[in-house]
């Protein structure tokens, strides 16, 4: 028996052999880039054939969906029709909140009266190892906001209260020095009484009034605000906080005061910056 | 001419079957194997050595469609086309039920096969469940109409398949 013989006569082992051969050699290579790469090409063909036939099978099963749906439909209704009564009042409510809180707006708008607006900003950033230190907030240049813009919280309604002051500024963010960060240095005075010294932070919730005159008549609970120093832009009688205890430093003879803050600077998710 | 548009026409038909199995797969959970039953109708109307030929090149376009490991399918057909090969003639293959039976022993074979693949290639996934008893009948009863619409469609002009 000649090969051809062989080849002709077992011709389906032969090719069987073959095949075998190829698919393991295939079974190896599985997972080879360029097998992958050609199935890949060849899904991407096949898959533009499948898609009408998977929309044309998966229709009657949405038809029986749908009217599954229908027999929860009167129930869904009722529990729909709760809810949009329930809407309404909240809608209702939030007339209401939206009115007072522009009123607030209103009023916290003349407390500072002639000094810019009040610019509302969300605080982006604030790292846990600069907690007193600085924040980002997402308010920049193309806001309004400028270099040493007094930087303000109203977590107590009935007044505005100073923080810190706008840093640096970017296109779209702003960089808050808190007035607790040792950086910080701020004009303040004594509400009622003209005492005045310079509000330098220490790291602490507690800064200080330092260059108080000895014979400054300071006493703890008075209220501190900030003073306006040509050609600063810090605006005067913003609410800093209250003075806590006064000494006499031997070593300068200047007093300095303890303060305590009237914003809760802790707790910071949004702050006003006072814009010209 | 007209024999290579109805090979066409047959890949087409077999490409969008699978498509159509794939997606009762995901209401049923099993996917009746296409190219298993054209596989099958190659053996039974076709002989012995196109069967091999046949089997390993749905094989391979069972793998490209599938997400299975290339080259786990054209060996398991081309298996099947071989063994079930031998007994090409031997029964009426016009008659469902010898199809019916030709397709669960297909099926039992390509368990098999899949499952010794799974133990000699570790990529090769084999899912011990209820799923495998379920399969040679499911593929039966589909591969059933599959095997009469592709002999319709590969015809010869003599009037046989």
């Amino acid at each position: 028996m000649t090969v051809r013989e062989f080849l002709r006569v077992h011709q389906a082992t032969v090719r069987y052999l073959g095949c075998a051969s190829v698919s393991v050699g295939l079974l190896s290579v599985s997972s080879a880039e360029t097998v992958q790469a050609f199935r890949s090409i060849a899904a991407y063909f096949l898959g533009l054939t499948q898609q009408p036939v998977h929309r044309v099978v998966a229709y009657p099963s949405d038809i029986a969906g749908r009217l599954m749906a229908a027999v929860y439909a009167t129930d869904e209704n009722e529990r729909l029709r709760d809810l949009a009564k329930r809407m309404h009042v909240y809608k209702i409510r939030a007339e209401q909140l939206e009115q007072d809180h522009a009123r607030m707006r209103a009023v916290l708008g003349t407390r500072p009266t002639g000094m810019g607006r009040l610019l509302n900003a969300r605080v982006q950033r604030r790292e846990p190892h600069q907690w007193f230190n600085t924040l980002i907030i997402a308010r920049g240049k193309r806001d309004g906001i400028v270099p040493d813009a007094p930087v303000l919280t109203d977590r107590c309604m009935e007044s505005v209260q100073i923080i810190g002051r706008i840093w640096s500024v970017e296109e779209e963010t702003a960089r808050v020095l808190l007035i607790t960060d040792p950086l910080s240095g701020i004009p303040v005075g004594i509400a009622g009484k003209t005492a005045q010294g310079v509000l330098l932070g220490n790291g602490t919730p507690e800064p200080t009034i330092e260059y108080l005159l000895p014979e400054s008549d300071v006493a703890p609970g008075d209220r501190v605000v900030t003073v306006t120093l040509p050609p600063g832009i810090m605006t005067g009688n913003l609410d800093v906080g209250s003075v806590v205890s006064v000494e006499l430093s031997p070593r300068t003879g200047f007093k300095s005061a303890r303060v305590t803050l009237a914003g809760n600077i802790s707790v910071l998710d949004h702050v006003l910056v006072l814009v010209p | 001419m007209r024999s290579f548009f109805a090979y066409i026409v047959a890949m087409v038909f077999l490409v969008l079957a699978d498509a159509v199995a794939a997606r009762l797969a995901i209401v049923t959970g099993i996917k009746p194997d296409v190219f298993l039953a054209a596989t099958v109708f190659t053996v039974l109307y076709r002989g012995h050595a196109p069967a091999v030929l046949t089997g390993f090149l749905l094989g391979l376009c069972a793998d490209l469609l599938q997400p299975t490991v290339f080259g786990a399918n054209a060996l398991r057909l081309a298996t099947v086309g071989y063994v079930l090969g031998w007994l090409h003639g031997r029964f009426n293959e016009d008659m469902p039920h010898v199809q019916a039976g030709m397709l669960v022993a297909a099926s039992c074979l390509g368990i098999l096969i899949m499952g010794l693949e799974a133990l000699a290639v570790s990529s090769v996934s084999f899912g011990y469940s209820w799923r495998v008893a379920v399969m040679p009948p499911a593929d039966a009863l589909a591969g059933v109409p599959v095997i009469v619409l592709l002999a319709q469609i590969l015809r010869r002009p003599d009037g046989t398949s």
